[in-house]
């Protein structure tokens, strides 16, 4: 090749290449420029985004809340109805004399005295459920009598209509101006409303939060030490508390740190539910963390499970060193430090 | 050092000279296009129709992943869980210990 044909050679390539670096430059650009636009796109998007899902967050949470709400006084409604049930079928069992332990006789006396003393006249007119009444008709004289020995002064009983009770009488006065309930369906009603808080506790119809409450009373109510065996028939002391803590967060759950007089510190957990595995190593890790973020030795390991535990699971409690309580044990340990838990 | 050329040659030179010169405006107009373009599917990128679009995308990505999370599970507390576990025996005995009120 001539030194003219390279020069020209030369010329061509130096055009081509600049041509070539302009268009990759142009491109290199463009894809910059949509790259660019594309993460501030996005950028708008996920925070316009972010405004709309807190807000759908909320609400499928609130409606997730609300449903929880209707959810348990359904099932708190439904317990009480079967506990309803059952002790009207309990009390069927008295009135109709298959329970041998209570004399029904005795329980109707005492309803008709009762009411006949309310009402406070000599004469008063009875109404019962039509076995009742057919008793009372058969053995009016007698009952007559009794009350004239219990309350005094001349008693005359006139049979009245016949009710669809369990049980008991209702009793009036024969101008019809007084009024007196003695029914078994009374007593049940009154009874349940009046133990409503009770039976709610008893059966651990409570939030977490009231029940872990209730523990930290039980635990500041101790003084001096109390002594009680937990489910697996270990002794554990209780001493008085000096400052109790809750620790409940997202990575830690230690619903009562409790330091005692001693100064020794016992970690409770506490749950409505069952001891599981689960339940047990968040325990355990959170004992964990708190022994390292607070440089502290935690020397008791106490589990509160109402609803009990499965057998592997207080097995390992066992190993682990940490004692187990349920229900029948925190009423025992209720009635060692003198509260009235349930 | 002189150089001779003849005529001939420099026509040779100048016209490749002309045509790199239009080969490079040819890529500059070529470039301008490129970036012309690039800077209308960025607005259409960065359009109110688009931006909508994904955000639509996230809201539904979101929803699907909050659907199989726990999140909402946390709920299932464990007064829940109390509340499941009541039975006939438990409430046998309330039942036994308000039967002795009612009656005794």
């Amino acid at each position: 090749m001539s030194s003219v044909e390279s020069l020209v050679e030369s010329i061509r390539r130096e055009g081509e290449d600049r041509a070539r670096k302009i268009i990759n430059d142009a491109r290199a650009e463009a894809e910059r420029i949509i790259k660019e636009a594309e993460e501030r796109a996005k950028r708008i998007a996920e925070e316009r985004a972010s405004i709309e899902i807190e807000t759908i967050k909320r609400r499928l949470l609130d409606a997730r809340k609300r449903q929880l709400m209707m959810d348990k006084i359904k099932i708190k409604d439904a317990n009480f109805k079967r506990l309803r049930e059952i002790l009207v079928a309990k009390i069927m069992d008295v009135v109709k004399g298959r329970d041998k332990r209570w004399d029904y006789t005795k329980i109707l006396y005492s309803l008709i005295k009762e009411a006949v003393v309310q009402i406070g006249e000599n004469e008063v007119i009875i109404s019962a459920n039509r076995r009742d009444l057919d008793f009372i008709k058969s053995h009016i004289e007698e009952i007559e009598e009794r009350l004239r020995s219990d309350i005094g002064g001349s008693i005359k009983l006139r049979v009245g209509d016949v009710v669809d009770i369990i049980g008991g009488v209702i009793c009036r006065s024969v101008a019809g101006d007084k009024v007196h309930n003695a029914t078994i369906d009374g007593r049940i009603e009154e009874v349940i409303r009046r133990l409503s808080v009770k039976i709610y506790r008893r059966l651990g119809m409570m939030s977490q939060n009231k029940f872990r409450s209730m523990i930290i009373e039980l635990l500041r109510t101790v003084e001096g030490e109390v002594t009680v065996r937990d489910a697996t028939g270990r002794e554990l002391v209780i001493e008085a508390a000096e400052d109790i803590e809750v620790m409940v967060g997202e990575d830690i759950r230690i619903d009562v740190v409790c330091k005692e007089k001693s100064g020794r510190i016992m970690a409770v957990y506490t749950t409505l539910g069952m001891a599981t595995m689960d339940k047990l190593d968040r325990f355990l890790a959170s004992v964990g963390k708190l022994e390292k973020d607070w440089g502290v030795r935690v020397e008791k390991l106490v589990f509160i499970a109402f609803s009990g535990a499965q057998d592997d699971v207080a097995r390992r409690m066992v190993d682990q060193g940490v004692y187990l309580i349920m229900r029948e044990q925190l009423a025992r340990l209720a009635d060692k430090i003198g509260v009235e838990l349930f | 050092m002189v150089i001779y050329l003849s005529i001939g040659v420099l026509i040779k030179l100048a016209m490749t000279e002309k045509e790199a010169r239009e080969r490079i405006e040819a890529a500059e107009s070529e470039a301008k296009g490129i970036i012309e373009r690039a800077r209308e599917k960025a607005r259409e990128i960065l359009s109110e129709d688009n931006i909508e679009a994904l955000k639509s995308q996230f809201v539904e990505k979101f929803k699907k992943e909050l659907s199989a999370s726990r999140e909402l599970e946390e709920f299932e507390d464990e007064e829940m869980e109390r509340l499941g576990l009541i039975d006939d025996r438990e409430l046998r005995e309330i039942a036994e210990a308000l039967l002795e009120v009612i009656l005794g």
